[in-house]
């Protein structure tokens, strides 16, 4: 896996379930990954109104603790 | 020709749709069967067959929520002889209905009842309805919950085919104005809209603003079918169950919802056009539609699914007013999960629509509506003219799955 894609749509989340553990706002995003994979994931690191449907983005590893890392994606300048 | 071993639903009941009553599930659907036995002229005694949804049992809670079947017999005092158990919210509309329809149609059963009910559902942190927070490995740690997953189908439609806010908007204020004069609706009386103040309401998660997704409430319903045999011996006309199909095809809020597995993938798509054949209806011969309109997007989406529209075509198609009482299809025409009622297990309130549609027995704004007499006038009216057959969908997933009964007046 290149760990790089595109966006394939998203979503700035204004209202969240859990404002502790997902301030708002947020954006999720649907990637497909170059090799055909979809997953869900988040955007970091660009203002939301800066997003658009099919940006290159590469993902990001952020480690939460010894057990957890999560991967959420960045745009690609 | 009708035989006589064909279902039809012979009794339909709904209780107040409301907010923070403290009344139990249980309490809903107890007063909904009861409703629903009358409403049929038969009585407890005459069920043989349950199809309940419970979001908890007050004796004997069991893993899934819904209840022990054995605690129904004890309960209603009566032996059951066919039971089967929602496995998701959509189950209890019309895959309960069509599975009825064959457990009456091969002699397993002559009389089903289908219970759902549902209470003190607003949430305590006052931020989003209880089963919209589904936690999954690999979605749930984005901050993803129902109207997220709604939000991204959107906005795929939008980039692939250009749909506009304004047209998720258009749907949704048409479905919000019938329930503004239902006054059995939940939000009876906070109309009218339009889509301008669909569009400018507060953002959920964009494109989709409050305006565009359901309620969260408490209520119940229920529904009796029975043989057209004995049908006939009973206080109503049948409204015949023509027959329906469903078909799922991908995890819903587990996976990230592709439109593509949905609508306009490769995905088998003819599970519609065979639950149209079976029901030997086309159509042409549908007067109305009762979504399930959990999110505006879903609608459209279900447009495409169901093959009213082409597939990228429903954001134009529902603009035309095609939804309108006035339109080719009246659709959601007691204000549906936006306006009704959504008590997180609302799929049977779209087929007791439109039983009630068919019945002519449309409570609304008309004078005369208790004699059946109707204005046709959309400030005043939801009763769809001349109805001889609806068309009911009871699934709400993001992506990957649907079903459909059809319903006509006898």
């Amino acid at each position: 896996m290149s760990g790089r894609g595109k966006i394939y749509s998203f979503t700035v989340v204004q209202r969240s379930a859990d404002p502790i553990a997902f301030p708002e706002p947020y954006v999720v995003a649907i990637i497909k990954l170059d090799e055909g994979v979809a997953m869900l994931s988040t955007i970091v690191g660009t203002s939301a109104n800066k997003i658009e449907v099919d940006m290159d983005v590469v993902v990001s590893f952020e480690k939460i603790s010894d057990e957890i890392t999560l991967y959420p994606f960045k745009v690609v300048a | 020709m009708p035989d006589a071993r064909d279902a039809a639903i012979v009794g339909v009941y709904t209780t107040a749709q409301t907010r923070g009553s403290g009344r139990t599930g249980f309490s809903y659907a107890m007063e909904a069967l009861r409703g629903a036995l009358d409403d049929a002229g038969l009585t407890v005694s005459d069920i043989e067959g349950l199809f309940v949804q419970l979001d908890e049992w007050p004796q004997s809670p069991s893993p899934n929520g819904y209840g022990n079947k054995a605690n129904w017999c004890y309960q209603l005092g009566i032996p059951l002889r066919w039971q089967t158990g929602a496995v998701n919210a959509a189950d209890t509309g019309a895959p309960a209905i069509n599975d009825a329809a064959a457990a009456i149609k091969t002699g397993q059963v002559d009389t089903v009842a289908i219970i759902l009910g549902r209470g003190m559902t607003q949430p305590l942190d006052g931020r989003t309805a209880p089963w919209t927070r589904h936690s999954h490995e690999f979605t749930g740690w984005t901050g993803s919950y129902t109207a997220v997953q709604f939000a991204l189908v959107a906005s795929r439609h939008m980039a692939l085919y250009g749909t506009t806010p304004e047209q998720l908007a258009a749907a949704a204020a048409t479905v919000r104005n019938y329930g503004n004069v239902n006054p059995q609706a939940l939000m009876y009386g906070r109309g009218p809209y339009d889509k301008e103040r669909v569009v400018q309401s507060r953002m959920i998660s964009s494109p989709l603003t409050v305006l565009m997704c359901a309620q969260v409430n408490d209520g119940g319903g229920a529904m009796i079918i029975t043989s057209l045999e004995k049908a006939r011996d009973l206080k109503k006309p049948p409204i015949h169950i023509l027959g329906g199909a469903d078909q799922l095809s991908y995890p819903a809020y587990a996976e990230a919802p592709l439109l593509e597995r949905h609508v306009g993938g490769d995905f088998p798509t003819d599970w519609v056009d065979k639950g149209f054949a079976r029901a030997g209806v086309t159509r042409n011969d549908v007067d109305f539609v009762e979504l399930y309109d959990g999110f505006a997007i879903w609608m459209l989406t279900q447009w495409e699914m169901l093959g009213f529209c082409k597939v990228g075509e429903a954001g134009p198609f529902v603009e035309t007013g095609v939804m309108e009482l006035d339109g080719r299809y009246p659709t959601c025409t007691d204000g549906g999960c936006m306006a009704f009622s959504h008590n997180g297990t609302p799929s049977l309130f779209r087929p007791i629509e439109a039983a009630r549609q068919l019945r002519g027995e449309v409570m609304d704004n008309c004078p005369g509506w208790e004699q059946g007499e109707h204005t046709f006038e959309k400030d005043l009216c939801r009763a769809v003219k001349d109805a001889k057959v609806g068309m009911a969908v009871s699934m709400g997933p993001p992506t990957g799955g649907g079903n459909f009964v059809l319903l006509a007046k006898d």
